[in-house]
């Protein structure tokens, strides 16, 4: 009788701790849920503020990864053509270049960057260098020099053959400058 | 009898503290927190108020009266129930939070102890927040001028454009979620991403995002700062008593030392007495920082400088010295020039921080990429580029060691290393050559067999050269980071252009690998240049080693197999030694001789 009754209770405290457990995983889960919902509506307020001042559409190259490619060259890369809104600024036509390149593919090469990676800001200086600040984010999954230098090359040839301005691709990550992308290409020179 | 009265008192004494628990916690806790936040914390208070209840009925209804099955079988139930009652009631009260937050859009800002509201206004589906009031609460000046606003705050200032969602700041441009409002005249409004993407660029204070739209502006309290100045025969003493706790930072220049305190602003207070010129000609304040910094200017005499603390009440003192006295050290009677480093005194560093010629001799560093949070490459089967890595690196270690070298590991457990800190060790050792181990990874699960690294410097010679035209300011930039190609041996080499001299030979090296590594997967792949961070600063010929794909199903197979490690280790190990000993011939060392 006693014995039943010390395993009765010790399994409603079990099956408390239990629900406890679930529900604030799922308190946790929402929250991440909120999280990423409100990024994605900065991206699409960023959008919708390019669509209502564009003045047309702009067919730009992007790049992904080549299938069975091997040796890391700038030759590793696929283009691919997409259109995005025009704008006579040429930050933002970079910055849509990017967002675009984090999408993904949506012909036959592979993608360059998980679906994670942020861009935080871009800059464009006087002698013809762009600033493009990635977030930590845009590392994961990065490993191993040919994935690192595909996603540099990547940027750094869209940027450059779509906007004139645009004549090297210096890279920050998290706004500082670091020795190296994703552990081992070195980006203390800008690429071009 | 029993489980009446079991329902009627204890269920629902911990159903009411339980309620009770979760509502003080939700309403006293910490405002400045989400509201997620303070459900957990209120979850968690209810619970152990429900546990330690049930637990307290439970003993003492056992220990006043022999015990049912009934009784047992109800209080489980009871507890269960209470449970259930819980969770619909956390639910209920966090959707309602949930579903509260959006309606009060008010933006909350802390200065301080100090709270200020900043009220919404909606237009086109965004929310605004007028400028005026950030501008009084942050301190920044406004000016308008046709449709163009300028925000002057005390580190600078950007400029605003009605209806465009950009703030412009120096050259750059800064994206703003929704287009700037101008209501009307001297009346603009911006959305909530200003706070966080633009003020922080032109405010010398610290904005902090707490949580949803609360943000606290860490306020700067000044901080008084008395200096006085004692003089003695040998050395002048500057005492430094500030009202507040700061850290404080030392830096030595040429012509003076740079005292800075943190974190708050200096009012500083200066001292009657004057200081004996010959060892310290003045103090300054110099308050363009953005805390502020004293300056000590040197005397003609000035020797070195002592910096140190004393408690109670906390003051920081610099000595400042003149040389010492005659005879004590023959080596201070000439007058010195340049940067010093005081606190080394040149003779103390012999003998113990040199280690022995023989621990430089024959070193051959290899570093096992990755470690600790770094995991690199990670296969389809969960295998990490970090262990692999450092497995390797071990087997070829024994082999070299086998032949008489020294191998040195960058690492022998699993811990994540800075860049610099993998190539310095490689650097410390003077090492014969410098292996980087890593293992591949690549989008495309095609891409398989080993690949040898050389590092590449990015055309940085010709592109200044060429762009900017050879004007004098980029020439002599090109001088410097030519700076090694100098006859002069003890020119000191820029950290990141210690490769450059032996790209050469880390080609040949790069080479010899290959071929032997192609051997071992009979593929036909070729060395790669590539500007890599952790082998340009090596002074020694250095290349990076990706032993086959880890996203290659074959390649991760074969990795996995201790008998292709030990080969794959023996064979990079006998090329190694292979390069050492026909270049060791040619080139003499490349290490310890010229130091
Ligand atoms: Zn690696």
């Amino acid at each position: 009788m006693k014995e039943n009754r010390t395993i009765l209770i010790g399994l409603g405290l079990v099956f408390l701790v239990v629900i406890l457990v679930y529900y604030l995983y799922h308190l946790e889960r929402r929250h991440q849920q909120a999280l990423r919902e409100a990024e994605r509506q900065a991206l699409d307020l960023e959008a919708s503020a390019l669509e209502s001042r564009s003045s047309g559409e702009l067919e730009v190259v992007l790049y992904f990864y080549k299938p069975g490619a091997i040796v890391p060259t700038p030759d590793l890369l696929v283009p691919e053509k997409r259109s995005i809104f025009q704008t006579e600024d040429a930050i933002l036509t970079a910055r849509q270049i990017i967002h675009e390149t984090i999408k993904g593919p949506n012909e036959d090469g592979l993608p360059i960057f998980s679906e994670q990676a942020k861009l935080r800001q871009v800059y464009l200086l006087e002698d013809g260098t762009a600033v493009v600040d990635f977030s930590r984010e845009a590392t994961h999954q990065l490993g191993g020099v040919t994935a690192e230098l595909s996603a540099l090359y990547s940027i750094t040839r869209s940027l450059t053959e779509n906007i004139q301005e645009i004549k090297r691709v210096k890279f920050l990550m998290e706004g500082q400058e670091r020795p190296s992308f994703a552990g081992h290409v070195s980006i203390r020179e800008p690429f071009m | 009898m029993l489980p009446n009265r079991l329902t009627s008192s204890v269920a629902p004494r911990a159903l009411q503290s339980a309620i009770c628990g979760l509502r003080s916690a939700l309403l006293s806790g910490s405002k400045l927190k989400s509201p997620t936040w303070n459900l957990k914390l209120g979850t968690w208070n209810g619970v152990s108020w429900l546990l330690v209840c049930g637990l307290w009925s439970a003993v003492s209804r056992s220990a006043a009266q022999p015990v049912s099955w009934s009784g047992g079988q109800l209080s489980v139930v009871s507890c269960l129930l209470v449970c259930c009652l819980l969770s619909v009631v956390c639910c209920s009260s966090e959707s309602s939070l949930l579903h509260a937050a959006p309606v009060s859009q008010q933006l909350e800002v802390w200065v301080g102890q100090r709270r200020y509201e900043i009220d919404s206004h909606q237009r086109e589906n965004h929310t605004y927040y007028r400028l005026k009031e950030i501008a009084a609460i942050v301190g920044l000046k406004l000016h308008e001028r046709g449709g163009l606003l300028t925000v002057q705050g005390p580190r600078g200032r950007f400029q605003l454009v009605d209806g465009r969602p950009l703030v412009r700041f120096e050259s750059e441009y800064i994206l703003l979620w929704a287009p700037v409002w101008r209501r009307k005249q001297n009346d603009w409004c911006v959305t909530e991403d200003f706070l966080t993407k633009a003020l922080p660029l032109v405010v010398n204070r610290k904005l902090e995002r707490l949580s949803g739209r609360h943000y606290r502006l860490e306020a700067l309290h000044k901080n008084h700062v008395q200096v006085r100045v004692a003089n003695y025969s040998d050395h002048v003493r500057v005492v430094f008593q500030s009202s507040q706790k700061a850290p404080i930072r030392v830096k030595e220049f040429d012509k003076y030392i740079e005292v800075e305190f943190e974190e708050y602003l200096v009012q500083p207070e200066f001292p009657s007495e004057l200081p004996d010129r010959r060892f310290v000609s003045s103090v300054e304040f110099n308050s363009s920082d953005v805390y502020g910094t004293f300056r000590i200017h040197k005397g003609n005499l000035y020797y070195n400088f002592r910096q140190f603390t004393l408690s109670d009440p906390e003051r920081n003192i610099v000595d400042v010295y003149g040389p010492p006295r005659a005879g004590s050290e023959p080596a201070s009677t000439e007058p010195r020039t340049g940067m010093t480093f005081p606190s080394l005194q040149p003779d103390s560093l012999q003998g113990t921080l040199r280690p022995s010629k023989q621990a430089f001799q024959n070193v051959v560093t290899i570093d096992p990429g990755h470690g600790g949070e770094d995991y690199g490459v990670i296969s389809a089967q969960g295998e990490l580029e970090k262990n692999l890595t450092l497995g390797i690196a071990n087997q070829i270690r024994a082999r070299i060691a086998a032949n008489g070298y020294r191998g040195m590991l960058t690492r022998t457990r699993d811990v994540e290393l800075a860049i610099e800190q993998r190539s310095s060790v490689g650097n410390y050792y003077r090492s014969k050559t410098y292996l980087s181990i890593h293992v591949g990874g690549s989008w495309s699960p095609k891409a398989s067999g080993p690949i040898v690294y050389v590092h590449k410097y990015v055309q940085l010679a010709d592109t200044l050269e060429t762009e900017t035209g050879v004007d004098a300011g980029s020439s002599g930039r090109l001088e410097a980071r030519r700076g090694l190609f100098a006859n002069d041996e003890q020119k000191l080499v820029p950290w990141e252009e210690g490769q450059r001299k032996y790209l050469a030979l880390s080609r040949e090296l790069a080479e010899k690998l290959q071929n032997e590594l192609n051997l071992l997967w009979s593929v036909d792949n070729q060395v790669v240049e590539v500007p890599l961070a952790v082998l340009a600063p090596i002074t020694a010929p250095a290349v990076l080693i990706e032993a086959g794909f880890l996203t290659n199903p074959e390649d991760q197979e074969r990795l996995g197999l201790s008998e292709f490690q030990e080969r794959l280790a023996g064979t990079i190990a006998s090329a190694v030694l292979a390069f050492l000993q026909t270049t060791g011939e040619t080139n003499g060392d490349f290490g310890l001789d010229q130091r």
